[in-house]
């Protein structure tokens, strides 16, 4: 019997791939949380395409990817139902506070207008020093009409620090690591070319314009 | 040899496989090689075959298979991470050991791999004289 015949080495070998195959499973089963529910979204919730954001303001990345989203989604309004995700960077030093700032922006209404300026304004605010970050975000606040104290009373809440810090951790216990990262109808996307390539999957499975 | 290189192999395939392979996926774009289906492949494949092989070198079967298999694809990193770092790739991480476990830059990284290869061919040559005596 020739040594690929050894049914002794092939039986050892079909254990070894089966407690691979279990270890993995134990171990994602241990490591990811269900998902729970989400605060900021738009569009259609029977929507055929679902997309969770994970994303950081002061990112790049999140920036140009959210620009394709934006522009998909306004070709496509009926078909797409989108949700925002905080998660802050720990490499940017303006990302946290500027979470803090959408969140409270979203306690008038504005969340999605904040966003927006944030990421057209990100160059401009991002080569700011740590002191002058405030003034600024308070200034875009305002545009939207935000009332200063208002403002202020919220982003000095340790509690709102605590939502953005506490959806970052949850997003981390279902495998989120960096940003930005996208859940299409469930399935895990990292970047704007697995994201692209998602969506047009999906678009062309629904018929509608890319 | 064999166990380290087993211990290697199977903590980088097992830190990949335990994240969602979108995670490796991301890591796969970033290096601006291949796209669509092919990556999505290399994502979901790779992992399980740096943790069987290793597991395969742990258990002492199929070694020179499991040797050559990984030499193959250490090559593969090899030449995925100089190009990056020759075309000055953003590549913060080079996602070898998946999140955070042991987070290397690129150079460090085709050092490391550079390390590893050597050490597949030293263990396969191994088994090689080894058959070879008892001829």
């Amino acid at each position: 019997v020739g040594p690929f015949l050894n049914p002794h080495k092939l039986k050892l070998s079909v254990l070894i791939i089966l407690l691979c195959v279990l270890s993995v499973t134990l171990a994602r089963a241990f490591r990811f949380e269900p998902a729970r529910s989400f605060v900021f979204s738009s569009g259609n919730p029977k929507a055929p395409i679902h997309i969770v954001e994970y994303l950081d303001f002061q990112c790049k990345s999140c920036r140009l990817t959210h620009q394709y989203l934006e522009e998909t989604f306004k070709k496509n309004p009926s078909k797409i139902y989108w949700q925002v995700r905080y998660f802050p960077l720990r490499g940017h030093l303006h990302s946290l506070k500027s979470a803090v700032y959408a969140e409270c922006a979203s306690r008038h209404g504005k969340f999605f207008e904040f966003q927006r300026l944030l990421l057209e304004e990100q160059d401009r605010w991002s080569a700011l020093p740590k002191d002058a970050i405030d003034s600024t975000f308070e200034e875009y606040a305002q545009k939207m009409g935000i009332s200063t104290d208002h403002l202020r009373t919220c982003v000095n809440d340790p509690r709102v620090k605590e939502i953005v810090v506490l959806e970052k951790q949850s997003a981390r216990g279902f495998g989120v690591k960096e940003t930005p990262t996208y859940f299409v109808n469930g399935k895990m996307a990292v970047g704007l070319q697995a994201i692209t390539e998602e969506i047009e999957k999906l678009l062309e499975k629904t018929g509608e314009k890319k | 040899m064999r166990l380290l290189l087993a211990v290697i192999f199977m903590a980088s395939g097992f830190l990949k496989l335990v994240e969602p392979s979108a995670n490796f996926l991301a890591v796969i774009h970033s290096y601006q090689v291949v796209t669509g289906f092919p990556a999505r492949a290399f994502a979901e494949a790779i992992p399980w075959v740096e943790l069987i092989a290793g597991a395969f070198l742990l258990a002492g079967l199929w070694i020179k298979f499991s040797t050559a298999l990984l030499w193959v694809l250490n090559s593969f990193f090899i030449g995925i991470i100089a190009q990056a770092i020759l075309r000055r790739l953003p590549v913060k991480d080079c996602g070898c050991f998946g999140e955070a476990f042991l987070s290397f830059t690129l150079p460090q990284a085709l050092i490391f791999d550079i390390f590893t290869w050597v050490l597949l061919i030293l263990l396969f040559l191994s088994r090689v004289d080894k058959r070879k005596l008892r001829c």
